[in-house]
């Protein structure tokens, strides 16, 4: 009723399905260090973009007793 | 409940993914795989537990993970008409070796997964009466055991044999489980992939 068993096409079987999950363990390691990577980036620019804010907004420095 | 009938993106990326997961399922089970290990490895009895243990959850995860990220109202019946139809079609255009006992490509097998894509969309558009994980667990338990029962009365006869009175009640818990399991996993796995696509749309 089941057939014969074919151990080759269970081993064929298992060895596609770990190639499989490697895949998509490694394509998920490449996108979360690709996000990691930009929002990295964008904090940094968030943050010169601050530091330029800053020393725009300082008073301007007058100095007394100039001509 | 609100129905519309999904745009044509949404449709074409259900009739996509039935088509991906028809053709992973081929990959990944040749011929004689799941029997061997269903009966010689972890010696189950038959027929029906290659359908309780893989088949049947297989589909689940791939009809359910795509309803959920597409969202569109039709597809789980779309993912689940496609896969089944793929499916058919690459088996007869490359004479792909299948187990005959699964009907695999055969009417009988296209109207069984068909079912269970009916079963799913019915399960998923109750939106506001039970919540995603709970949906989606029930949504996997009911087509589980709607496929296997099917495969039972319908296919099995004409391929295997009737399943023993006997082995009923283990297939049936196995079923059961399996499906409890592929629906969980579903809405966990949808979930973060609805997450992250909303990252990417976002960057």
């Amino acid at each position: 009723m089941c057939g014969p068993a074919d151990f080759a096409a269970l081993q064929t079987s298992l060895t596609r399905l770990a190639g499989l999950w490697l895949a998509g363990v490694g394509a998920y390691l490449v996108y979360k260090a690709s996000s990691l990577y930009r929002q990295r980036r964008l904090n940094q620019g968030g943050e010169e973009k601050g530091t330029v804010r800053k020393l725009l907004r300082r008073p301007a420095v007058v100095i007394s007793g100039e001509r | 409940m609100k129905l519309t009938a999904p745009s044509g993106k949404e449709a074409a990326v259900c009739a996509g993914i039935g088509a991906g997961g028809a053709l992973l399922f081929l990959y990944v089970f040749p011929r004689g795989a799941l029997t061997t290990l269903m009966h010689d490895v972890l010696h189950l009895p038959g027929p029906g537990a290659g359908i309780a243990l893989i088949f049947g959850p297989f589909l689940i995860l791939v009809v359910l993970g795509s309803h959920r990220v597409s969202g569109a109202n039709g597809g789980a019946l779309i993912v689940a008409l496609t896969f089944a139809l793929a499916l058919a079609l690459v088996v007869r255009l490359f004479r792909i070796p299948t187990n005959p006992k699964g009907a695999f490509g055969s009417v009988f097998f296209i109207v069984a997964v068909t079912l269970l894509g009916l079963v799913l969309e019915v399960v998923m558009a109750l939106r506001s009466a039970l919540s995603p994980p709970r949906r989606c667990i029930l949504a996997g338990i009911l087509a589980n055991a709607l496929l296997l029962v099917f495969y039972w009365l319908v296919i099995f006869p004409r391929t295997a044999g009737w399943v023993k009175w006997g082995d009923v009640p283990l297939l049936m818990g196995i079923c059961l489980a399996a499906g409890v399991i592929s629906g969980y996993l579903a809405s966990v796995l949808s979930r973060a992939l609805s997450r992250a696509l909303a990252f990417m749309e976002k960057e």
